[in-house]
């Protein structure tokens, strides 16, 4: 047995200094002195220390407002191109030179091009920076003895400036042409660049090379054809020769014609006089006129700025960032949107459902089993090709996401109805004369609202993944109307995704971005508004 | 556990005919494209065929002709014809054509992707709360969210172009006279095997390891160790058997599911496959073939539910089916 303990036991302390707590004192519940958390608060307390939810909010709230903002920014439509600009780097005027995000690109190039890159007469040189330069082996014919040789041929490897398109062919009437003149000596800058006249030169070329016996007049033709292809590219504005092979005669590869110096000869246009022409008709009526433009002093002269797109161009010239936030706006609005709805549908189905049980539960359970048998993808196809016509693809995809779509808000209400139903709080307010509808509304769906709340939360990276899984496919035809899709976007650089990367890159993170937002804030949700399932995946 | 099978093979066969017949009555009322310019011989054949065929007639005829077709058909012609992809080509046989590739990348995706998926979770469960069960955690988050297609684009982007080990898209059988067990042809598969495996490893491991952590908190655990069973004893033969009670299920149902392939994938790297066929039979307007596919997709996953579903008291003799009457 232990001994009990008397305040005598305790050095220091005397029986008659110690007193009651409660001595002639009645005892009363006391008042909480913390304030009540209600069952909200409670979850945004639990949702805000969770910190992987709150950096994804921070990221989705980014993504919106690059969706709502991006496209106001721009003067660019989704439909607005400039096919001269094709394929061009993504680029932003605050990185201009720095190797990163400037429009430039990595490409090893041999002498020809290398060349043809030197003389461009624009102001905007392609070859930003000549990275290294080497030799690499190919064979060749040996002209003495016939033999195929290897030989070294040298190789550039540079930064390519993707917006360097050089000169461009255009058409101006003669105010256009003013204001061009009026805006080069403002800025001391060309636009206007010699028109080149070809003809004279190749029916001399060739027929100086068949008189030498370097070719016939009937392989003379294809390789003219070839020469004029050449000149096609407006930036070539001097004499190109057929490169000759080990016996003399003429291959098909054009070379450039350089002069003692090194330098070209240029094929510019003259008039009477010897001057340079700078615009000559083309069409009979004499209205417009054909110009030669440095292109991107024309953009500039155009749009009052240089030309860059954000997230580069596709293989039209179009705007992956304003394409892509119109892509974005779409997802999300559907995402939104058909998750709204099938939470307002899904919650009065599996109310009624869930509430009244036997024979109507019966049907209704039926029901929902046959259509969340049909496998989305058909029901999707189907709706496109009887409603995509008179409704729009968009519309038509909304129909069919929410044909199916709330039956899994539909069962877990129905599953909360069981749950809380027969309970005797429900039982205390039937008894009390409250009819169905409050039965249904006030006392048992509130208890579902975390649930549902999470799964609503979570069905939309669902609904933008099957948005861009079906565009990506096709079915969703957008190509008519003026909105665009991810699932577009991604199509669209699936064809050059060993060529030009950048275009499917922007989409395919965005795409993955969203839907790791999403689902990150839909298991914060889950985990707040139900902890007992938390870790729980 | 018959009667249980019996009625739910009953509902299921019920299901079938409401889907199939709100497709056919959908899919009919389509207009049907031309399959030849206009006025040339070919499209005046291909109109009279039709017309011999019964597709002018009213629906309702159309529908029960078919369906008396399906029993009474000796051309071929059970389930329709398709004019597009092959002109007079019989569904049937173009799907079981199509079939190989798309199961063997699937089934190859399944046999890489289970065994990594369930250790991972086993890993994962183990070692619950511990730095590397917070960072797989992450990782297997964002893989779970990252579409397939993105993977696919970025296995072709870097195994295809950067690298260039790997083929950009899946060669064609012929190239091997026709064996699909050829090792280059494994070679070419291997890009959409790894875009699949990204997906159904984090898919499976996540699962796992949720139900292998509940499984190793209960109590029967705790009785084993105390008997004397070693960590790994009781976690083999007492936890991860247990925790297969769900993850077995979901197994078989992935395996049923591998005869639908996948639309997207199979399209990325161009694997002549049903979900190939699928897509075509959309993009050309081929009817038949769509309603023939499309019911295969809903057959699969009807019948994928009920196996699903039976498995469960074959996995755990402790789930009853259908109750007690």
């Amino acid at each position: 047995m232990a001994k009990a303990v008397s305040p005598k036991d305790f050095k220091g302390y005397r029986n008659d200094k110690l007193t009651f707590v409660q001595q002639d004192k009645t005892l009363h519940d006391t008042k909480f002195e913390t304030k009540p958390v209600s069952y909200l608060r409670g979850c945004w307390r639990r949702f805000r220390r969770n910190k992987g939810s709150i950096v994804a909010g921070i990221i989705l709230l980014f993504v919106l407002s690059f969706a709502i903002f991006a496209p106001l920014g721009s003067d660019r439509t989704v439909s607005w191109n400039d096919a001269n600009f094709s394929f061009v780097t993504p680029k932003s005027p605050l990185f201009e030179g720095t190797g990163f995000w400037d429009g430039t690109q990595e490409k090893k190039i041999y002498q020809n091009e290398y060349d043809q890159y030197r003389f461009y007469e624009t102001e905007t040189k392609p070859v930003v920076k000549v990275i290294e330069t080497g030799m690499d082996k190919a064979t060749e014919q040996d002209p003495d003895t016939g033999k195929m040789i290897s030989v070294d041929v040298p190789y550039y490897k540079i930064r390519l400036d993707t917006y360097a398109i050089g000169a461009k062919i255009s058409s101006a009437s003669v105010s256009d042409i003013e204001k061009i003149q009026a805006w080069e000596t403002k800025t001391g800058r060309k636009i206007l660049l010699p028109i080149i006249s070809t003809e004279a030169y190749l029916d001399e070329y060739f027929d100086a090379m068949i008189a030498a016996g370097k070719t016939t007049a009937s392989i003379a033709f294809t390789q003219r054809k070839n020469l004029e292809n050449k000149y096609g590219d407006s930036n070539i504005y001097y004499k190109l020769v057929l490169e000759e092979d080990a016996y003399g005669k003429l291959t098909r590869n054009p070379v450039i014609d350089f002069d003692a110096e090194g330098n070209v000869k240029d094929l510019y246009k003259r008039d009477g006089e010897g001057k340079l022409v700078y615009y000559d008709h083309t069409d009979a009526d004499g209205v417009n006129f054909r110009i030669r433009v440095d292109y991107n002093n024309y953009y500039e002269f155009k749009y009052g700025a240089k030309c860059h797109y954000l997230f580069g161009s596709n293989a039209n010239g179009f705007d992956i960032f304003v394409r892509l936030a119109s892509g974005a706006r779409l997802s999300l609005l559907l995402g939104v949107g058909v998750s709204l709805i099938n939470l307002f549908i899904g919650l009065i189905y599996g109310s009624i459902s869930g509430y009244y049980g036997g024979t109507v539960d019966l049907v209704m359970e039926r029901i929902t089993d046959i259509l969340s048998a049909i496998p989305f993808v058909i029901v999707a196809t189907l709706f496109q090709l009887h409603f995509a016509a008179s409704a729009g693809p968009v519309l038509s995809l909304l129909f069919a996401f929410v044909l199916t779509g709330w039956i899994g808000t539909a069962a877990t209400t129905r599953m909360q109805f069981y749950r809380f139903k027969d309970q005797e709080y429900v039982l205390a307010s039937r008894t009390l004369g409250a009819k169905d509808l409050r039965l249904i509304f006030v006392d048992i769906l509130p208890n579902a609202l975390g649930t549902l709340i999470t799964s609503s939360v979570l069905m939309i990276p669902g609904v933008i993944f099957s948005e861009s899984s079906l565009s990506y496919l096709n079915i969703i035809d957008l190509s008519n109307s003026d909105i665009t899709s991810v699932g577009t976007l991604l199509n669209e650089g699936s064809n050059f995704l060993s060529t030009n990367p950048h275009i499917i890159m922007f989409p395919a993170i965005f795409i993955s971005i969203l839907m790791i937002t999403f689902n990150l804030i839909g298991n914060g949700l889950r985990d707040a508004f139900n902890p007992s399932l938390r870790g729980e995946e | 556990m018959g009667k249980y099978v019996l009625k739910r093979l009953g509902l299921l066969v019920l299901t079938f005919l409401v889907i199939f017949t709100i497709c056919f009555f959908l899919v009919r009322a389509l207009p049907v494209p031309l399959i030849s310019a206009p006025g040339s011989d070919g499209e005046e054949i291909a109109r009279r065929f039709r017309e011999e065929l019964g597709y002018n007639d009213p629906l309702l005829i159309q529908y029960f002709r078919f369906i008396g077709r399906i029993f009474t058909a000796t051309d071929g012609g059970n389930f329709g014809y398709s004019f597009q992809i092959q002109y007079l080509g019989i569904p049937w046989e173009l799907m079981v054509s199509r079939l190989p590739p798309t199961v063997l990348i699937n089934v190859y995706t399944m046999i890489v992707a289970v065994p990594i998926g369930l250790g991972l979770g086993i890993f994962m469960a183990l070692r619950k709360n511990r730095p590397e069960d917070h960072i797989l955690s992450v990782l297997i988050m964002l893989f779970i969210s990252v579409p397939s297609f993105v993977y696919a684009f970025f296995v072709q982007y870097l195994f295809g172009t950067v690298w260039g080990v790997l083929p950009l898209t899946m060669d064609a059988v012929s190239r091997y006279n026709g064996n699909w067990f050829d090792p280059g042809m494994f070679r070419s598969m291997l890009p959409a095997i790894i875009a699949m495996s990204f997906g159904t490893i984090a898919g499976f491991a996540r699962y796992t390891r949720a139900e292998l952590t509940e499984v190793l908190t209960s109590d029967f655990m705790l009785l084993a160790r105390t008997k004397g069973l070693t960590r790994t004893q009781a976690t083999l033969r007492h936890a991860f058997r247990n925790s297969l009670v769900p993850i077995f299920p979901m197994i078989l149902g992935e395996f049923i599911g591998i005869l639908s392939g996948s639309v997207v994938i199979e399209s990325i790297f161009a694997v002549n496959g049903v979900g190939g066929l699928f897509l075509e039979s959309i993009n050309r307007r081929d009817y038949d073939v769509f309603l023939f596919v499309g019911m295969f997709y809903v057959i699969i996953g009807l019948v994928g539910g009920l196996v699903v579903d039976l498995s469960y008291g074959w996995v755990d003799p402790r789930i009853r089916m259908g109750g007690k009457k």
